[in-house]
């Protein structure tokens, strides 16, 4: 689909497409991929260990409340 | 096929997943009083190696869990016999398993925690299931005056919480006592959530994307009040669009499922995104029986002995049960049902190859690709926006700008740069822009150190150190 009316959004994509062509984007992608892995991954689980804490990451109940975090640790072997 | 008969085969299939949801938390609340207080064995013998592997159920969580569902469920009862039954037959399982000698100890020690220890009691109580002696011992937590004494105790308030989890307290007492309810507080602390501000799609984490959930669902009570939105519905729901795209791409249904709340407890009207992610999920449920939580591995489920199989699939999914069975049970509440409105004639077959396009590269296929696949050409543009958030989302995790900005280049031509994964992508590769431009003015081709007019790219490598 064509665009019949260029709005100021496209008009600074199409500017951001233009000038980042002038620059090797590989080069800033290497420097992100070493410092800045983050975010959701396959198969994250519903619970993380911080310290000696389980944090649930979702349902009840909420870090200030430690139900089960040392017992379920020792029996994993952590 | 009517409207009206559509909506009536949407209301039948949520009834009957409402239903499988119950059968779920009923077999997990024995799973997890099975045995110790804290958590379950199934069995009395050493559980297989993969199962060993897997988190036990951790009974007053899986309790407290299925009391939520339960009041989920209950304003639907009337809707099936079967419902009510199994709401009534679970609410008596629940309760004497959740208000034993660990709640009383538990109460009497941590009072600023009283309503964390409580949620089950209190959302069993207001089910019709009460227990006056607990209420007595949380009513003197809470700063209730005991009868014959004008002067009430004094309330500790336990620690500092994240404003979701304040929502959720806030939540939990308007439940214990509707008359000290106060919308405007209430209306404050929403103000605080994530689900007051724009999402920063292509770099949340699941945790980010449960804190919104969890926003939604307690504002909402489940769905069954109307809540004053912090911003307009169309950002909220960009936003849990985008989320969606991040859980559906990690095959994470139970995170999907979660962020599929927002239709229905917010009385927002469905749309093409929200009812494919929908399919997606109900299609996965369908073909198992159960919808599989981010633990499960089908693999480690072939592994083990026929006896241990179902107990695998408890521990490793209840939850995601639960959420999809709170969902159908807050479309039938709300009436907010996952039908799609009419759709548009769609565009030619090449916006869909380019698309595809974007996404090659990963070995493993993500289980919506399967479904997009399948779909018409006016099915997969109407769609196209949550595509397009998972290649540039893709892009950004894999530090691949080119990627990106070829994501960008195709959402320009197609003009699908409302959306907010193609606005900060834009961003994104303004900043990148930035550091190119950075790096060549101080005459360098990479981040290595050599002084003076290096500073720019040093400086953000050592703060990137520093946060890591």
């Amino acid at each position: 689909m064509g665009i019949e009316k260029r709005t100021e959004l496209h008009q600074q994509v199409v500017e951001a497409l233009l000038d980042s062509k002038a620059i090797d984007l590989a080069a800033v992608g290497s420097m992100i991929s070493e410092f800045g892995e983050r975010a959701a991954r396959e198969g994250e689980s519903l619970a993380q260990v911080i310290n000696l804490r389980f944090i649930w990451a979702c349902g009840w109940p909420g870090p200030e409340l430690d139900i089960a975090g040392g017992r379920v640790l020792r029996q994993l072997g952590e | 096929m009517t409207r009206s008969q559509t909506e009536r085969g949407c209301r039948d299939d949520l009834i009957r997943r409402v239903l499988q949801s119950l059968d779920h938390a009923e077999q997990a609340v024995q799973l997890a009083t099975s045995s110790s207080p804290t958590q379950s064995a199934t069995s009395d013998r050493e559980p297989t190696r993969s199962r060993s592997d897997v988190r036990p159920l951790v009974r007053p969580k899986v309790l407290a869990e299925v009391a939520m569902l339960l009041r989920g469920a209950a304003p639907i009862s009337s809707l099936d016999p079967r419902i009510d039954a199994a709401v009534d037959r679970i609410a008596r399982l629940v309760g004497p398993a959740a208000r034993g000698k660990a709640l009383v100890a538990n109460l009497c020690t941590e009072p600023g925690l009283a309503l964390d220890h409580a949620m089950t009691h209190v959302l069993l109580r207001d089910l019709g299931y009460p227990d006056s002696s607990v209420d007595q011992l949380l009513g003197s937590c809470l700063g209730a005056a005991p009868s014959g004494s004008a002067r009430p105790p004094e309330r500790l308030r336990g620690p500092e919480r994240l404003p979701h989890r304040e929502l959720e307290q806030r939540w939990l007492a308007r439940i214990w006592s509707p008359s000290r309810a106060d919308s405007v507080v209430d209306a404050q602390t929403l103000a605080r959530t994530a689900l007051s501000w724009p999402l920063d799609v292509l770099s949340c984490s699941t945790d980010d994307l449960y804190a919104v959930t969890h926003a939604v669902l307690y504002a909402s009570d489940l769905g069954r009040r109307h809540v004053v939105l912090p911003r307009p519905p169309a950002e909220i729901v960009a936003d849990a669009e985008a989320g969606l795209a991040v859980a559906l791409d990690a095959d994470n249904f139970d995170l999907a499922a979660e962020l599929l709340w927002t239709w229905p407890m917010l009385r927002l009207a469905w749309n093409p995104i929200a009812t494919f992610a929908w399919g997606v999920l109900t299609a996965r449920q369908d073909a198992l029986g159960f919808l599989p939580g981010p633990g499960y591995s089908a693999d480690a489920c072939r592994e083990l002995p026929l006896s241990e199989r179902a107990d695998y699939v408890l521990e490793t999914s209840y939850h995601s049960n639960l959420v999809i069975g709170l969902l159908a049970s807050a479309a039938l509440t709300t009436g907010s049902l996952p039908l799609a409105p009419g759709r548009a004639h769609g565009e030619s077959p090449r916006s869909a190859d380019q698309l595809t396009a974007l996404l090659a590269g990963r070995e493993r296929e993500a289980a919506w690709q399967h479904d997009f696949a399948s779909l018409d050409p006016s099915g997969q543009h109407a769609v196209a926006p949550l595509v397009l958030t998972i290649a540039l989302r893709r892009a950004r995790d894999a530090s691949d700008l080119a990627q990106l900005r070829e994501g960008l280049r195709v959402a320009l031509e197609h003009d699908w740069l409302a959306a907010p994964a193609p606005r900060q992508a834009l961003a994104l590769l303004k900043r990148s822009t930035l550091v190119g431009r950075l790096n060549q003015g101080a005459g360098l081709a990479g981040a290595s150190g050599r002084g003076g007019p290096q500073l720019p790219v040093v400086a953000i490598a050592g703060i990137a150190r520093q946060s890591g």
